[in-house]
Parts: structure tokens; C-alpha cells; sequence
């Protein structure tokens, strides 16, 4: 018995009909819109003006769905009223595929459809229920429900209304749970993370990533340059306590002002990773390029660069990621190539953007060491290039070079 | 950490530094711990890579203390002029703050003598400057081979694997445990010429300047396993 009117009691249910109840909602809003052009059409038949109205009412619906925002929204609602955790559209990021968008605008249409069937299903349930008890109650009746003529007695033989009524409130209240679950592997399939969403997500976490074993390096740099000076300066100290007191006085004073120093650089590494301050740092594209190219030319490793096309017409996430592949290739080469001349072709031609970067490797050891040393690196550029519906390849070339190309198209930028 | 390096310089040959930091307090740090040593003597300094050749030219010092990382001109750079440009370069030892940095091992491919950590202890440093300047065993065995034992070994280094007589390739492993040339012959039971011959030998097939490149490429060529105990 228990199981059975367990779905009363449970907040799910009540959610389920208000997410129901939002979806018919939807619908009825959608109504001022469709219904101006079955009246339009002038169909003599009602039934087929109907059909006309559901029809535009359909296709409002994918229209509706089709828009970002829509999606966000019903994102939120999904992950209010049914539970899902589903990653919300981060903020910032370029619109949504299309096939996101197709996926979201289908979702609305099964929430405005599933909503009306269980609003009206559970509603009709409810009211059943009080129809046959307020007969009773009233002192007895001839009701109609559904198409059957019900009578009603009063007392004691009408009672059975009072059962009849709790079936229905229990038949409600299942319809409802039970359509929760079905929503649910909705949601999960129809609005789920779309590639932009993934791609983004990728591209922020890689940056999190980054930020920290940068400033973690230079945690470790600054620290482990500063403890050497105060250990130097300490055996100085040591050295010159007999002979020349001022010295060693000197000595003892650098390593206070190294000790301090420091403390001051961890002092300020907590304080950026509790902040989260280097998470605001600027993105870099395509246009710092120049700056880039300067930084490795100055480390007095030749760049002969060829960049051709306008940057400004690529999207933002492709040129951040063409930037982002020349800065990993010129740090790989910066690496594992000591001054080995490199050359660089950027290219944004008609609806494609190609990065090509290229070095000689002299000796076959090297690019064995290469391969294993940059695996991981290359795997990551290789993903993030995929995501754009891209080609990657990256490898050593017959003629003793080490390439890297990639081919990202514009036209499919998430 | 080495076993006794033999101090060839001997009692009353003074061996004379030169050293090159950008950091002026490391500079005066390092003159004051080295020139305590009587047998050393510290003949200049350099703030930047660039003043190292003409210093050297002008000093003609046995070592050259040298820092890893120097701003515009590195010491794997400097390491590499050194060799090109000097008929009889300087002995080049580099210096570090940390044992497993990327150029210490670069420098050492270019062509350094070894590499001694910055914190070293003075006796210590001081036993690092002798041992270099008299070339006659790899210095700290153990942290070469940690810093070689880091890397990756790359597979394919195996198959240009030189072709070195059994003898030899027993004297480079000994090499690479640090053992000086007197120490070959007394554990071998052969003449010190002969244990020199092998050594030159080893040298010109492998094409090392000095015992550390030696070592460096045996460890490279997996003829000398990185982390696999020192023979007995």
C-alpha cells in the first residue's frame, strides 16, 4: 500500500507538475501567435483550422527554441525543477551550434507537448476527485465524467466516492512521477553540452591549468633563487665572523632581506590563487602575433613569419586558438630545439584559417625525444583543433623537419 | 659524494677562477667562500654572458664558475663559444639553483665540465672547482645520473650505438661511477697509461671533449643503464 501513495507525498512529483505546468504555460503563451493564422487561412472545416493552429503553434515553439537565451533558460529550469546537473552556457562564450540549437528548440517542443498531456491528464484526475466527493458531500447527485453518467447516493452508500477520489489523487500524482524520468533523459540527451559548450569548458579549464603550473614554476623559481642567495650569504657570514665583522654583519643582513622577499612572493601567490586574480588575465589572439613573434626573436631564435589574410574576420575562439598553437609550437621548439631557425605560415584564406610551423631536426634522436617529451602537449592541440571541426597534424617530415600544421575552418567556429 | 678526487693541481699550483653570475650578490658570495681556499683564487668576475670571452682572454683562468641561467647570453651559450673560439679553453663548471634544470643538462651536452648546485657547501664547491680543473674524474656521479635519469631515453639512440671494445665499454661505465684514471687502473689491475689510452680512445669514438660528455652519451646510448647500481 505504502509504494503505491508514496508519489503523493514526494517532492518530485510536485516538481514534475510545475515543470509540467511551465511547459503548457509556454504553449498558451505561444497561443496570440498561432492563433491569428489559423483564423487567417479562412479553412471552412474547424477541424482542419485546428490543425492549422497546432501546426503554427509547432512551429513558434521551434522558433522559440532556437533561440540562445531559450536554451539557457530552459537549462535552468531543468536544473531547478528536475534535478539535472547539466552545465549551464558559460558567459562569454559565441552562440551555440547549430545542432545545439536544433537540439534546444526540440526540447521546448517536447516540454510544451508533454506539459499540456500531463497538465491536462492529472489535471482532469484532480478534479475527478473533486467532483465525487463534493456530489457526496452536496447530498448526493447524477454526475457526468467522461462521457458516463455517474450517480452519486448520499450517506453511507455514496462513500465509495471517497475512495474513488484518493485512486484518482494517487493516479494523478503517478502520472506526474512517472513522467519526471522521462523528462529527465530528455533534457540530458536535448540539452546536454553542445560542442561550443565542451570546447569552452576545455578552453578554460586548460587555461586554469595553465595559470597554475605557471605560477607555480615561478613559485618554485622565485623561492628556490632566493633560499640559494640566503644560503651563500650564510656561509659567507660564517667565513667572515673571525676576520671581517662588517662583513659578515652585511651577509647576515642580505639573507634578512632574502628571507623576507621571500615571504613577500608566498605571500603573494596565496593571494592570487585565493583571489583568483589570474583567471582575469586578457585572452590573446591572432593580433598579438607581432608581440609574440618579438618575445621568441629576442630569446635569439630566427622566425621567418608569413602571415597573409585578414584577422580581423576570424572569430575569436579560432584566433584565440591560432595564437594559442603558434605560442605552444614556438615554447615546444624554444624547448626541445635550441635556436633551430623556425618558420611560420599563417594563413586565413577564403573560409579557412592554417597555421604551419615548422623546424629542422637534425638528428633522429631528437625527434624520438621530441615525440615522447611533447606528447601530452600535442594531444591537447590536437583535441582543442578537433573541436573546431578542424585537421591537425604534427610530426616529423621526410625532408628532416619537425611540423606542426593545423586547419581550422571559420565558418564552423562554435 | 665522490670518492677522493686527488687534488692534481697539487700543493703549490694556485688554481685560478673566474666567476660569471648576473647576480652581483652571488658573485661576491662565491669570491668570498672560494677565495678562503688557499689553493684557489678567484682572478675576476663577470655580470653577463657577453663579458665572459673577453674575460677569459684577458685572465686565462683555469675555471670558469658559470652560472646556468644568464639574461641575452646563457651559460650553455657561453659554454659553446668558449670551445669554438679559445685553442685551449677553460675548464667550465657550471653553476645552478636547481639540480634538475633542463639547460644544466644542455650546458653539459655543450660541452661543460660539470655542474655544482649553488648551495652548495663551501668545502664542497671548492672540491667541484679542483676536481674540474684537474679533469681527471666525472664529478658527483650520483647527480649526473640523476639528472640523466629524468629524461626519457630515447629508444632509437641505441641503434648509433658506437662500437666500443669490451674493455672500454667496462672503463666508461667505471667513468660514469666517477672513478679517476689512477682508480681504473688500480681496479682493473692495469698501467695508468693504458687506463689514459682506453679513455682517449672512448673520447675520440664518441666524440666527447671531456669525460662528462663521455659519460653523458653512455648514459644516452643505454651503454651505462641510468638508476642501475655502480659496479662493485
Amino acid at each position: 500500500m505504502w509504494p503505491l501513495i508514496r508519489p503523493l507525498i514526494r517532492a518530485d512529483t510536485y516538481r514534475a507538475a510545475g515543470f509540467a505546468l511551465v511547459g503548457a504555460g509556454v504553449g498558451c503563451l505561444l497561443t496570440p501567435v498561432a492563433l491569428p493564422v489559423a483564423v487567417v487561412t479562412r479553412l471552412s472545416e474547424a477541424g482542419w483550422r485546428f490543425i492549422v493552429f497546432l501546426l503554427a503553434l509547432g512551429v513558434s515553439v521551434v522558433a522559440c527554441g532556437l533561440l540562445a537565451p531559450t536554451r539557457t533558460a530552459s537549462i535552468r529550469l531543468a536544473n531547478r525543477l528536475l534535478g539535472t546537473a547539466l552545465p549551464a552556457p558559460m558567459a562569454g562564450t559565441s552562440r551555440p551550434d547549430r545542432a545545439t540549437r536544433a537540439r534546444a528548440a526540440a526540447w521546448l517542443l517536447v516540454h510544451v507537448l508533454a506539459g499540456w498531456i500531463v497538465t491536462v491528464v492529472a489535471g482532469l484526475l484532480v478534479l475527478t476527485a473533486c467532483f465525487l466527493v463534493g456530489s457526496w458531500l452536496r447530498g448526493g447527485d447524477r454526475i457526468q465524467l467522461f462521457g458516463l453518467s455517474v450517480p452519486v447516493a448520499a450517506g453511507g452508500p455514496g462513500a465509495w466516492t471517497l475512495f474513488a477520489a484518493a485512486a484518482a489523487l494517487v493516479l494523478a500524482a503517478w502520472s506526474c512521477a512517472g513522467s519526471i524520468a522521462g523528462f529527465r533523459a530528455l533534457a540530458l540527451a536535448l540539452l546536454g553540452p553542445g560542442a561550443a559548450d565542451r570546447f569552452a569548458a576545455l578552453e578554460a579549464r586548460l587555461r586554469g591549468l595553465e595559470q597554475r603550473t605557471e605560477l607555480a614554476r615561478e613559485l618554485h623559481d622565485s623561492i628556490g633563487h632566493t633560499l640559494t642567495a640566503a644560503t651563500i650569504q650564510a656561509a659567507v657570514a660564517a667565513e667572515l665572523l673571525g676576520t671581517d665583522p662588517a662583513g659578515a654583519r652585511r651577509a647576515l643582513s642580505h639573507i634578512e632581506e632574502s628571507s623576507r622577499s621571500a615571504l613577500d612572493d608566498l605571500d603573494h601567490v596565496l593571494g592570487v590563487l585565493r583571489t583568483g586574480a589570474a583567471a582575469t588575465s586578457p585572452r590573446r589572439t591572432l593580433a598579438d602575433l607581432p608581440t609574440l613573434l618579438d618575445r621568441v626573436r629576442s630569446t635569439g631564435t630566427e622566425v621567418h613569419a608569413d602571415v597573409r589574410g585578414d584577422g580581423a574576420g576570424v572569430p575569436a575562439t579560432v584566433s584565440r586558438e591560432a595564437y594559442r598553437l603558434v605560442q605552444e609550437g614556438l615554447t615546444n621548439v624554444l624547448r626541445h630545439a635550441h635556436r633551430a631557425p623556425v618558420t611560420l605560415r599563417v594563413v586565413i584564406d577564403g573560409d579557412w584559417l592554417t597555421v604551419e610551423l615548422g623546424n629542422p631536426v637534425t638528428r633522429t634522436r631528437g625527434i624520438a625525444r621530441r615525440r615522447s617529451r611533447q606528447g601530452q602537449g600535442v594531444t591537447g592541440m590536437a583535441e582543442r583543433v578537433r573541436l573546431l571541426h578542424g585537421e591537425f597534424t604534427a610530426g616529423p617530415t621526410p625532408g628532416g623537419q619537425w611540423r606542426l600544421t593545423a586547419r581550422i575552418p571559420l565558418w564552423a567556429a562554435p | 659524494m665522490t670518492g677522493s678526487g686527488g687534488t692534481a693541481a697539487g700543493p703549490g699550483r694556485l688554481v685560478t677562477v673566474l666567476i660569471a653570475d648576473d647576480e652581483e650578490l652571488t658573485r661576491t658570495g662565491l669570491r668570498v667562500l672560494l677565495s678562503a681556499q688557499p689553493d684557489l683564487s678567484v682572478v675576476g668576475e663577470a655580470a653577463t654572458g657577453a663579458e665572459v670571452l673577453p674575460a677569459v682572454r684577458q685572465l686565462r683562468p683555469d675555471v670558469v664558475l658559470m652560472d646556468v641561467r644568464m639574461p641575452e647570453l646563457d651559460g650553455i651559450e657561453v659554454t659553446r663559444r668558449l670551445r669554438a673560439k679559445l685553442d685551449v679553453p677553460p675548464k667550465v663548471l657550471i653553476i645552478t639553483t636547481f639540480e634538475s634544470d633542463d639547460h644544466v643538462y644542455e650546458a653539459l651536452r655543450a660541452g661543460a665540465d660539470g655542474f655544482v648546485l649553488k648551495r652548495s657547501p663551501a668545502r664542497q664547491l671548492a672540491h667541484a672547482v679542483r676536481l674540474v680543473a684537474t679533469g681527471d674524474s666525472l664529478l658527483f656521479p650520483d647527480a649526473v645520473r640523476r639528472l640523466l635519469g629524468n629524461r626519457q631515453q630515447p629508444d632509437a639512440a641505441a641503434r648509433d650505438r658506437p662500437r666500443l671494445t669490451g674493455r672500454e665499454t667496462e672503463i666508461l661505465r667505471l667513468m660514469a661511477a666517477g672513478l679517476s684514471n689512477p682508480q681504473i687502473a688500480d681496479r682493473l689491475t692495469v698501467s695508468l697509461e693504458t687506463v689514459k689510452t682506453h679513455v682517449s680512445n672512448i673520447l675520440t669514438k664518441l666524440s666527447a671533449q671531456n669525460r662528462t660528455q663521455a659519460v653523458i652519451h653512455a648514459y644516452e646510448t643505454r651503454i651505462v643503464v641510468p638508476g642501475a647500481a655502480p659496479p662493485a
